[in-house]
């Protein structure tokens, strides 16, 4: 596989992304700390995203930009990926998240939002 | 292997399985109290459930130590004290009479003895497991605090503490943004923090993210991650009833319905926090698996809620069915107390006082095929024998405990072993005689026994010089020496072959009348052979026929402690030391049957 060779500008924004893992380009400008304004560093990632130095998500309705080249994973990484995958699960019952375990299925959220916007509209409330 | 036998027969064990076993039922009864509780509390509070639960949890938590406690008060080593006479389970031939030795039994029956262990193990193996998944957790939470983490954005973070002090927090929490979590999640209980999955802050509506951060807040506020630790604790330690599991999954889901009151309280509008609820669930990545699983939607049901809709059932477990699954429970559980307790009986015994002109020699014999007969027996000798008693540990015995003798014939469940029979003669006694008594610990004059600065002179076992010999049939006096038996003659020797220390120091325990303790550390096997002139030291020999020995006389053979000495190269301390009694409370002479 052809590994494209990244500039110096685009080796800044990847450190950041190693450092930080996946991120919003908010969070990677404010990292660089550059005189350049945010839509350069947006058009330096979106380039990036074209020569597949970065990967591009949607998490919450806003992009996330992970790195695609891989540092050499420190030891510390590699032995927490490894425990994350051993215990990852028993880890759930130790934290509190918002939700339960179980994801809800693309049907049940149907039926939910449609119950919500009933009782808003029962409510009379402008949401 | 041999360790792990040697720390599954320890006295402990026996009392661990049984704690195990009792908590079957107690489980069962709080989940079943727990269950009529929450149906009372329906329409109260999420809050009002949720401490029932928690409750409940402490309880069964402490249901398993309070058992330990009360079962250790109340019956003072219900097995006879192993520290002071060794378990012998040879019998011991001193010429006249045959006295063969009980094996120190626990007033349980032997089934006892070879259940629980496996309880325990099966338990111990168990727990461990939990125990490894509980840290290896432990270990990964802590990481998801510092790896791929970075400080939320200041502006944020001063929102958060705003809404913090907003339903009660002192301390300042911190909020992180987290490329591991997938929804907000509190990490840590002692100085815990808030994550937020990456993305969220920019790209869900700043009041739903509000909403979420303040029911995270609330998990902080009300100390639930103590609550969780402590149901994780309970999970790992209690893994085998049904009952903790159902109870912890139940204490989990009304743990969230209390955030969630806090979170609608603090915002004034359920609308945006179900929103935001539903917003969150829209952004995990849905498995294949979740999407077809008909989980019934907690989520629906937890919106529902928030709407103002009724309460459907919560879970699969109604209360009907926790109370027929409680009765079931304790029906089992008490069906094994029933048979571990129930001391063994003769179906058919006769106890009468032995004939004027019938023979004069006394002796008892145990016999494989649950038999038992005693000829001239007397009352002490029962009782030592039923229960593995050497005669200076009975107290309070009748004028007539070594004087009148009793010709008994009993017959039980011929499947019966010998120490079965034993168990019998128990019940026996207890019915026919009205046997009653207590343990006590008193201080008595007792032996150590020790090295020699010399060092031991015990000869090691040569091949071939004794035979093995059945220990359920009795010792004929005169027959080749069986190995690992020690004999004692009344006029002053003691031989054996192919001995163990324990063996030794039961026969010198029972000479000298008094208990003997084992510091010698000899682990290996030897011959004996002792002899010495009966004194007032050897009090537990019966007084000769015939002219004895004595032990003044320079060329006769030493006293018995001197003979220890010089012949076998170990020496017996005089000290006094706790020693387990029984107390006589009543006996009394079987009536004619």
């Amino acid at each position: 596989m052809e590994t494209p060779i990244p500039t110096d500008a685009e080796l800044d924004i990847l450190a950041v992304l190693w450092r930080l893992g996946p991120a919003t380009v908010r969070e990677v400008h404010e990292e660089l700390r550059k005189d350049n304004g945010y839509t350069t560093t947006l058009k330096q990632m979106q380039l990036m995203t074209e020569k597949k130095l970065v990967k591009r998500s949607e998490r919450f309705r806003s992009h996330v930009y992970e790195a695609r080249l891989p540092r050499e994973q420190t030891q510390q990484q590699i032995a927490g990926d490894l425990l994350r995958r051993a215990f990852g699960g028993s880890a759930k019952s130790l934290v509190l998240g918002a939700l339960a375990a179980q994801p809800a299925s693309a049907e049940e959220l149907k039926d939910i939002r449609e119950m919500l916007d009933t009782f808003a509209r029962q409510k009379g409330a402008s949401r | 292997m041999n360790a792990i036998a040697l720390l599954f027969s320890q006295p402990w064990v026996e009392d661990l399985g049984r704690t195990l076993l009792h908590f079957l039922w107690q489980g069962a009864l709080i989940a079943a109290a727990y269950a009529a509780a929450r149906r009372m509390a329906r329409d109260s509070s999420a809050n009002v459930r949720y401490l029932l639960g928690c409750a409940a949890l402490i309880a069964m938590l402490a249901a398993p130590f309070v058992t330990w406690f009360v079962r250790s008060s109340s019956v003072p080593a219900a097995s006879v004290q192993r520290r002071v006479y060794p378990k012998a389970e040879w019998p011991v031939t001193l010429d006249g009479f045959l006295v063969p030795v009980a094996s120190s039994q626990s007033q349980s029956s032997v089934w006892a003895e070879r259940f629980l262990p496996s309880v325990v193990a099966i338990w111990m193996a168990g727990t461990l497991v939990f125990w490894i998944r509980l840290a290896g957790a432990w270990v990964v939470t802590a990481q998801m605090r510092s790896m791929l983490v970075r400080r939320a954005p200041p502006e944020w973070q001063s929102r958060f503490t705003e809404l913090g002090a907003c339903i009660g927090i002192s301390r300042p929490v911190r909020l992180l943004v987290s490329a591991i979590v997938q929804v907000p999640t509190v990490v840590g209980c002692l100085r815990p923090v808030v994550l937020i999955p990456v993305g969220a802050l920019a790209g869900l509506p700043a009041e739903h993210v509000e909403a979420l951060l303040i029911h995270e807040l609330a998990h902080i506020r009300r100390h639930d991650y103590l609550v969780n630790l402590l149901q994780s604790i309970a999970e790992a330690l209690l893994f085998y009833h049904p009952a903790v599991w159902w109870l912890s999954k139940n204490i989990r889901a009304e743990r969230e319905l209390c955030c969630d009151d806090i979170a609608v309280a603090a915002s004034g509008d359920v609308l945006t926090y179900a929103r935001a609820l539903v917003d969150l669930e829209g952004f995990r990545p849905v498995h294949v698996a979740a999407a077809l699983a008909a989980n019934g939607g907690s989520l629906a049901q937890r919106i529902g809620r928030l709407l103002g809709q009724a309460r459907p059932a919560t879970d699969a477990f109604s209360g009907a069915g926790v109370i027929s699954i409680a009765i079931l429970l304790v029906a089992s559980a008490w069906g094994i107390f029933a048979q571990t307790q129930a001391q063994p009986k003769f179906e058919v015994a006769s106890v009468k006082p032995a004939p004027a002109n019938g023979p004069t020699t006394r002796g008892l014999r145990p016999l494989s095929n649950g038999r038992f007969t005693a000829t001239n027996a007397h009352l002490m000798m029962l009782i030592m024998n039923a229960y593995g008693v050497q005669p200076y540990q009975i107290i309070g015995d009748p004028s007539w405990s070594k004087s009148d003798g009793f010709s008994i014939e009993a017959k039980g469940d011929p499947n019966a072993d010998r120490t079965q029979v034993l168990l019998m003669l128990r019940s026996l006694l207890e019915d026919r005689f009205q046997l009653r008594f207590h343990r006590e610990t008193k201080d008595l004059p007792e032996y150590v026994l020790t090295v020699t600065k010399g060092g031991a002179k015990l000869p090691q076992s040569k091949e071939g010089e004794c035979v093995n010999a059945d220990p359920n049939q009795p010792m004929m006096p005169g027959a080749a020496l069986p190995c690992g038996m020690p004999r004692i003659g009344f006029s002053g020797t003691l031989t054996g072959r192919k001995l163990s220390m324990a063996q030794l120091v039961q026969t010198l325990a029972m000479t000298l009348n008094r208990p003997v303790t084992d510091h010698t550390g000899i682990t290996q096997t030897f011959d004996v052979d002792l002899k010495f002139a009966p004194d007032e030291a050897t009090a537990g020999l019966p007084r000769p026929m015939g002219p004895a020995a004595d032990a003044s006389d320079p060329s006769g053979p030493p006293s018995i402690l001197i003979a220890i000495q010089e012949q076998l190269g170990l020496k017996l301390e005089s000290t006094k030391g706790p020693v387990e009694v029984m107390v006589i409370d009543h006996v009394e002479k079987p009536s004619e049957n």
